[in-house]
């Protein structure tokens, strides 16, 4: 039987069932709060591309290219820019969304790697911060699906 | 048998005072000029280090200018020109989305202004769960405000 194709989208919406079940559980915020992050995470990769965006490394030049998928953008991004796979990502979500959707992107982030810089201490307010960034950001992907 | 690494063929010039094989000027020059190169290295790196500071310090100052309150900085190296600073927010400014999102707007334009290095601000709320170990050992090894160095 044939294996199938994996789908980044497939896979966020994977994650945020994952996101709501710990949710409701309410046992788990630090999972929560993680699993919103990868789950924002693949609803950029899934439902962003293919399109064109600006170059990475080229963006104050207002340079822009077509991108099939985000492997593509990454693999630009390793030709021009240094960083980390979670920079990439930054840089995308910082340049070729919204302002709404950046910061809410970096609330994210935030939120989900500095907790260990408070032994994993969730505060409810980290929760609702997590769950609105992951909600505008699942919406937006919707609202701008290439495929 | 004489030894044809002497011969630097040099045109017009020759070695005068001791004869010194062309893998011992070399490794004379290379230590000398390795020297200097770590020196302007350092020069370098410290004048980075420097304006990562600096600009730390100016996101305090402009953030208490529309009252946000910085409880604490810390700041790491993350490569020769690349910075990272974690910025440590009062506890109410923090969970106020627009003090947050007008710090993080804040911290952008002072990393875009500066050419030197690229300096990323994180930021989280101060916590009585806050443990600083676990921030020196992901490498924010210099704190806002302690001892000079």
């Amino acid at each position: 039987m044939a294996q199938k194709k994996y789908s980044a989208y497939d896979h966020a919406s994977h994650n945020l069932k994952a996101h709501n079940y710990l949710k409701e559980s309410s046992q788990f915020p630090d999972w929560e709060i993680t699993i919103a992050f990868y789950a924002s995470l693949k609803f950029f990769e899934g439902s962003l591309f293919p399109e064109t965006y600006l170059h990475p490394g080229k963006e104050q030049e207002n340079e822009f290219k077509e991108f099939s998928s985000f492997n593509e953008y990454k693999l630009t991004f390793y030709r021009f820019c240094q960083g980390s796979p979670h920079d990439i990502m930054k840089r995308f979500v910082q340049f070729n969304t919204s302002v709404e959707v950046w910061r809410s992107y970096s609330d994210l982030y935030d939120i989900c790697h500095n907790s260990r810089y408070k032994n994993y201490q969730i505060n409810p307010l980290d929760l609702v911060i997590a769950r609105n960034s992951l909600e505008l950001i699942k919406n937006y992907c919707n609202d701008n699906l290439k495929h | 048998m004489e030894n044809t690494n002497n011969h630097l063929n040099l045109l017009d010039f020759g070695i005068i005072g001791e004869q010194l094989s062309i893998s011992e000027l070399l490794q004379s020059s290379y230590m000398r000029g390795r020297e200097d190169f770590q020196k302007g290295i350092e020069i370098d790196f410290k004048k980075n280090l420097q304006s990562a500071a600096h600009s730390s310090s100016l996101l305090k100052s402009k953030l208490s200018e529309v009252d946000v309150k910085v409880v604490d900085l810390y700041l790491k190296f993350e490569n020769f020109n690349t910075f990272k600073c974690l910025v440590i927010l009062q506890r109410d400014d923090f969970y106020k989305k627009y003090k947050r999102w007008k710090s993080y707007k804040i911290s952008e334009h002072i990393n875009s202004t500066n050419s030197r290095i690229d300096l990323k601000f994180s930021f989280m709320s101060d916590s009585e769960d806050l443990m600083i170990d676990n921030i020196t050992s992901d490498g924010f090894i210099f704190k806002y405000g302690s001892e000079k160095i």
